[in-house]
């Protein structure tokens, strides 16, 4: 009886010893991943100071390939806060960003200027949440845009200059996002938002005339001194 | 109540006032017609070519 057991188990043994080089390398493939990732956290961690970043001027321009950010190595671990400089905050942020096509986190730009931010992001398709204020300013903002498709705003667009007029692929949920967060305070200036008339278009329908759908979500902001500019 | 106004600009045209620019402009309640004139989609372009070379070179950031 014992014999048989023993056979058994040295049988057993023998499996697991055949396996062994390849159990190893999996466990070793799995723990580089591991590493791996680990460095990746530890790199955002610090170049976004654990979240407390709140400038970030220039931080991911630049579209000169190898060197250009890539889907594939910007990976933010915290949301883009650029409310910690009026002027430089958010400028240049992704300026010429070339190779980018998804932002993949909040950017907070509450109370700074949008200066050429996403300026040259040309095959940028997707601002997940863009966080806005009654001050946030815009200069040269979606400059050569020209694949944008999804843009969401968080907030009150109080200041005109918006020009989204190369983004003619924007998606009829970014532009009723846009025009619903445009500031319907009585009294406010006069401003100007310029629009894509493609992208318009081809949300809406033909608005060379009356377009009921259109002309509805435009009437509280024009009413609120909105002009609204198709290009 | 003011009728909110949309002008066009003709085939080939766009409308400005100095400040903003569009083949269709759906005006707020602040802003007049009579303040735009045509000008021709070659002026326009160059309009922004003379904006885009004031913007930073791209190796600056």
């Amino acid at each position: 009886m014992n014999d048989i057991y023993e056979k058994e188990i040295l049988g057993k043994l023998d499996i697991i010893s055949a396996n062994k080089p390849r159990i190893f390398e999996a466990g070793k493939a799995e723990g580089i991943e591991q590493g791996k990732q680990a460095e990746r956290k530890r790199f955002w961690d610090v170049l976004q100071k654990g979240g407390l970043r709140s400038i970030y001027y220039a931080a991911f321009s630049s579209s000169y390939y190898p060197n250009a950010w890539t889907d594939e190595i910007y990976n933010p671990l915290y949301e883009i806060n650029c409310t910690g400089n009026i002027e430089n905050g958010a400028k240049n942020t992704f300026f010429a960003s070339a190779y980018l096509t998804d932002i993949k986190v909040l950017v907070n730009v509450e109370g700074v200027a949008v200066s050429q931010t996403f300026g040259g992001c040309e095959r940028l398709i997707r601002i997940p949440l863009l966080k806005v204020n009654e001050q946030t300013t815009w200069l040269n903002s979606f400059l050569r845009c020209y694949e944008l498709q999804e843009l969401t705003i968080e907030g009150t667009i109080g200041q005109g200059g918006l020009d989204l007029k190369d983004s003619t692929k924007l998606s009829k949920a970014s532009i009723e996002s846009v025009i619903n967060a445009l500031d319907i305070t009585e009294g406010r200036p006069a401003s100007t938002i310029t629009l894509s008339l493609a992208a318009v278009t081809a949300a809406f329908g033909d608005v060379s005339g009356y377009n009921d759908e259109f002309d509805n979500l435009c009437a509280s902001a024009r009413t609120a001194n909105w002009t609204i500019s198709l290009v | 109540m003011k009728i909110l106004k949309t002008i066009y600009a003709d085939d080939g045209k766009i409308l400005t006032n100095g400040e903003i620019y569009g083949r269709q402009i759906l005006l707020g309640e602040g802003i007049s017609e009579e303040d735009f004139h045509e000008i021709t989609e070659a002026e326009y372009e160059e309009i922004l070519r003379e904006q885009k070379e004031a913007l930073p070179n791209e190796t600056e950031g």
